[in-house]
C-alpha cells in the first residue's frame, strides 16, 4: 500500500519535472532570433504599426531583455517617422544598459546554471554607438541640433568609458559615430570641435579600411581638407592633399552662401544570431555532453547601391557604416568568453547528473536531459539595425528642392525610386532626411548557420 | 521482508526529491517575490535633495536660479538705467543654450529666473520670440473678429532693453566607475541699444559619481 502510494508520488514528481523542463525547453527553443522573424515580416511590406505590435507582444515585461525591447522599438518607430518616441525608446534603453553594466549576482548565478538567455541583455559595444547615432539624427531630423549635439557629447563620453575597459589593439569601430559628431559640430559652426571629430573618424576608417575594406568616404576627405584650411593646419593639409590625392575642394569660405543636404539611407537588416549547437555523449561517463554557442548568419546584401538627383546635381551615396563585419568581429571577440561560460555549465551539470545517478540511475538521466535541453545559445541581437549605412552630403543654395533616391536593389537587380519633397535649405546650415530601405529576400536565412559564416563579403574600392 | 526494506529504501529516495523540488520552489518564489516589488510612493519636500543618477535634477535648477536671482537683483545695473532712462528695464529671454553632456530642460530654471524677477517689481519682461508669435497671431485674428472697442492694435509692442541669454556647459572626468561632474551655468543680459553686456551671472556645481559595480 504505501509502495504503490510512493509509486505514484513518485511518478508524478517525475511527471511534473519532464513537464518543467519541456515548457522551458520549448521557450528557449523558439528563442528571440526565431521570434523577431514575425516582425520582419512585416517590415517588408513597411507595416510597422504591425510590426510594433507583434514586438509588444514578443516581449510583455520581461525585464532582461527590456533594453533589447527599447531598441527594436525605438528603431520601428523611426522607420514609421515618429522620431520623438523613437528617441524616448531610445533614452529608455541607454538608461537601462547602463543600470544592467553593473553585475548581476543572480544573473550569474543562474546562467551558470542554466544558460546564457537568463543574463539580461546589455547590447555590445557597436550596438551602443549606434543607438547613439540613431538618437543624433532623429534630433537632427527634427531639427533639434543642440539636442543632436548633447548627444553627440555623450558618444564622447561613452567611448572614453568603453576603452578604459577595451585593450589597447582592441579599439572600437568609432568611425562612422565620429565622422556623425563632426558633421553636427560642423553644422553648429564648432570648427574646432569638427576638426577633432573627422580626424578621429579617419583615423577610424583607417582600421575600417585595414579590417574590413572599407575605404574613406570621398565626402570626410574633403571635409578634412576643408576644414584643415579653415583653421590654419597647413602642414596637415598638405599631408592630407598628398594622401588622397585632391587638389581642388570647396573651402569653408566658397560654401559660406550655401547650405548642405545630408541624405542617409539605412539599407537592410543587421545579421541574425543563429545557435550552433552539438550533442554527444561521453565515452567514458555514458553522459549526455551538449555545447550551443551563437554564430552570426548574414543575410543577402540588400543593395549594391544608391544614387541621388537634386536640381541637376547627380551623385551616388557613399557607404559608412558596415554592420555585417562589424557584429561578427564582435562576436569572435566574445567567443572565449561564452565557450569558458559554456565549460563551466557542462563541468555543473556533469557533476550534478553523476550525484543523481548515485541516487538513482532515472534521476540521474533525468538531470542529464534537463541539463541538455536548458543549453541554449544565446542568440540575442539588436537585429532590426540596418545591414549597412549610406550617406550623401550634397551642398546646395538656399531654397527648396525635391530629390529622387534611386536604390539599385541587389535581390532583384531592379531600381527603385524613391522621392522626398519640400527640402528646405538654409544658408550656413544642414538639412537632414533618411530613410530604412529592406528588401524582401531579408527574410531568407540559410538552414545551417555554418554554410554562411564563410562567406566574405567584399566592400570594394569605390 | 525485503519488499518492506525495498519499499522504505524507495519511500527515502522519494523524500529526497521532494525536498529538493521543494527547495527548488522556494528560491523561485523568492526570486519572483523580489522581481514584483510592488511599487512605493512616498511624498517629499520640493526642497529636498535626492540624488538618484547623478544628473542634472530639479536640485541643480533651483540652486541655479537661486544664485543667479540674488545675484542679478543685488547689481546696479537695474538703479543705472532707472536713473538714466525713468523707467523700468524690460528684459527678454533670448537663447539658453545647452551645451552640456546631458538632454537638461533649460526651461524650469528661466522659468524661475522670470518669475522672481517680474514679482520684484523691478523688472518688466517682454514675451519671448514664440510667445510674441502666437500673440501677434491672435491680434491678426482680432483685427477680424473683435468688436472695435475691445480690439488691440497692431504696432503698440514694448521693446526690450535687455536680452538674457546664456548657456550650461559641463566637463566629466572618470575614471572606471567614479565619476565627477562639473556644471557651469553662465548667463549674461545684453544691453540690446548698443551690445554692452549689463550683467553676467555664473553658477558653478560640481558632483562626485560612484557607478554600483554589484546588482542583484
Amino acid at each position: 500500500m504505501v509502495y504503490e502510494r510512493c509509486r505514484a508520488a513518485g511518478i508524478m514528481c517525475f511527471r511534473a519535472i519532464v513537464c518543467l523542463l519541456l515548457v522551458l525547453s520549448v521557450n528557449g527553443c523558439a528563442g528571440y532570433s526565431a521570434n523577431i522573424r514575425n516582425v520582419e515580416q512585416q517590415l517588408v511590406v513597411q507595416n510597422y504599426q504591425a510590426a510594433l505590435a507583434i514586438l509588444e507582444k514578443l516581449y510583455a515585461g520581461s525585464s532582461r531583455d527590456a533594453v533589447l525591447y527599447n531598441l527594436n522599438k525605438g528603431m520601428l518607430l523611426r522607420m514609421s517617422g515618429d522620431y520623438n518616441a523613437s528617441n524616448t525608446a531610445f533614452e529608455t534603453a541607454k538608461q537601462l544598459m547602463e543600470r544592467v553594466e553593473a553585475i548581476s549576482v543572480t544573473e550569474q548565478t543562474s546562467s551558470l546554471l542554466i544558460n546564457d538567455q537568463v543574463k539580461s541583455y546589455e547590447g555590445e559595444v557597436f550596438e551602443k554607438l549606434l543607438l547613439h547615432f540613431y538618437k543624433i539624427l532623429n534630433y537632427l531630423e527634427l531639427g533639434k541640433k543642440d539636442e543632436a549635439r548633447v548627444e553627440v557629447l555623450q558618444t564622447d563620453q561613452r567611448l572614453k568609458e568603453i576603452k578604459q575597459k577595451l585593450s589597447e589593439d582592441d579599439l572600437p569601430e568609432e568611425a562612422w559615430i565620429r565622422y556623425m559628431s563632426g558633421i553636427v559640430f560642423e553644422d553648429l559652426g564648432e570648427w574646432s570641435d569638427a576638426m577633432i571629430a573627422y580626424r578621429k573618424a579617419y583615423e577610424s576608417y583607417r582600421q575600417y579600411w585595414a579590417g574590413f575594406k572599407l575605404s574613406i568616404p570621398y565626402s570626410l576627405k574633403a571635409a578634412l581638407l576643408r576644414l584643415a584650411d579653415r583653421q590654419g593646419l597647413y602642414d596637415e593639409l598638405e599631408q592630407y592633399k598628398q594622401e588622397f590625392g585632391i587638389q581642388e575642394w570647396e573651402t569653408v569660405a566658397q560654401r559660406s552662401g550655401q547650405g548642405e543636404l545630408v541624405i542617409i539611407v539605412n539599407g537592410g537588416l543587421a545579421p541574425v544570431k543563429l545557435a550552433d549547437s552539438a550533442t554527444v555523449i561521453s565515452p567514458s561517463s555514458g553522459q549526455l555532453i551538449r555545447i550551443s554557442v551563437p554564430v552570426y548568419v548574414k543575410r543577402p546584401i540588400a543593395l549594391s547601391g544608391a544614387n541621388y538627383n537634386v536640381a541637376e546635381q547627380q551623385g551616388q551615396l557613399e557607404i559608412m557604416e558596415i554592420v555585417d563585419p562589424i557584429a561578427i568581429k564582435t562576436l569572435e571577440r566574445n567567443m572565449p568568453t561564452i565557450i569558458a561560460r559554456a565549460a563551466a555549465r557542462q563541468a555543473l551539470k556533469y557533476q550534478a547528473t553523476k550525484q543523481g545517478r548515485q541516487e538513482n540511475a532515472a534521476l540521474g538521466l533525468l538531470v542529464n536531459i534537463g541539463g541538455a535541453l536548458l543549453e541554449q545559445a544565446d542568440t540575442r541581437s539588436w537585429t532590426t539595425l540596418p545591414q549597412t549605412i549610406y550617406m550623401a552630403r550634397i551642398p546646395l543654395n538656399p531654397g527648396t528642392y525635391n530629390l529622387s533616391l534611386n536604390i539599385v536593389s541587389s535581390y532583384d537587380g531592379k531600381d527603385q525610386a524613391l522621392n522626398f519633397g519640400g527640402l528646405e535649405i538654409k544658408a550656413g546650415q544642414n538639412t537632414y532626411r533618411s530613410l530604412h530601405w529592406i528588401p524582401h529576400n531579408v527574410t531568407n536565412l540559410p538552414g545551417n548557420p555554418r554554410e554562411y559564416t564563410r562567406v566574405n563579403a567584399n566592400y570594394g574600392i569605390r | 521482508m525485503s519488499y518492506r526494506v525495498k519499499s522504505i529504501e524507495r519511500n527515502s529516495q522519494i523524500k529526497r526529491v521532494g525536498k529538493i523540488c521543494f527547495q527548488l520552489l522556494i528560491v523561485s518564489l523568492a526570486l519572483v517575490a523580489l522581481a514584483s516589488c510592488s511599487k512605493k510612493v512616498t511624498r517629499i519636500d520640493v526642497e529636498e535633495t535626492k540624488d538618484l543618477s547623478g544628473d542634472w535634477n530639479d536640485t541643480d535648477s533651483r540652486l541655479v536660479s537661486k544664485e543667479m536671482i540674488g545675484d542679478v537683483l543685488s547689481r546696479p545695473w537695474i538703479s543705472d538705467f532707472v536713473q538714466k532712462s525713468g523707467k523700468k528695464p524690460a528684459v527678454i529671454v533670448g537663447e539658453i543654450r545647452n551645451l552640456s553632456h546631458e538632454h537638461i530642460a533649460v526651461g524650469t530654471f528661466v522659468g524661475d529666473m522670470e518669475r522672481e524677477l517680474i514679482n520684484s517689481g523691478r523688472v518688466d519682461f517682454v514675451a519671448s520670440k514664440t510667445e510674441r508669435k502666437e500673440v501677434r497671431e491672435e491680434r491678426s485674428d482680432q483685427d477680424l473678429h473683435a468688436s472695435e472697442e475691445t480690439r488691440k492694435a497692431m504696432g503698440e509692442e514694448y521693446g526690450a532693453d535687455y536680452m538674457l541669454k546664456g548657456s550650461i556647459n559641463t566637463i566629466i572626468d572618470s575614471e572606471g566607475d567614479e565619476q565627477v561632474k562639473y556644471y557651469q551655468v553662465d548667463l549674461t543680459l545684453i544691453s540690446l541699444v548698443d551690445n554692452r553686456k549689463a550683467w553676467v551671472g555664473q553658477k558653478k556645481i560640481k558632483k562626485f559619481i560612484e557607478k554600483n559595480k554589484l546588482r542583484i
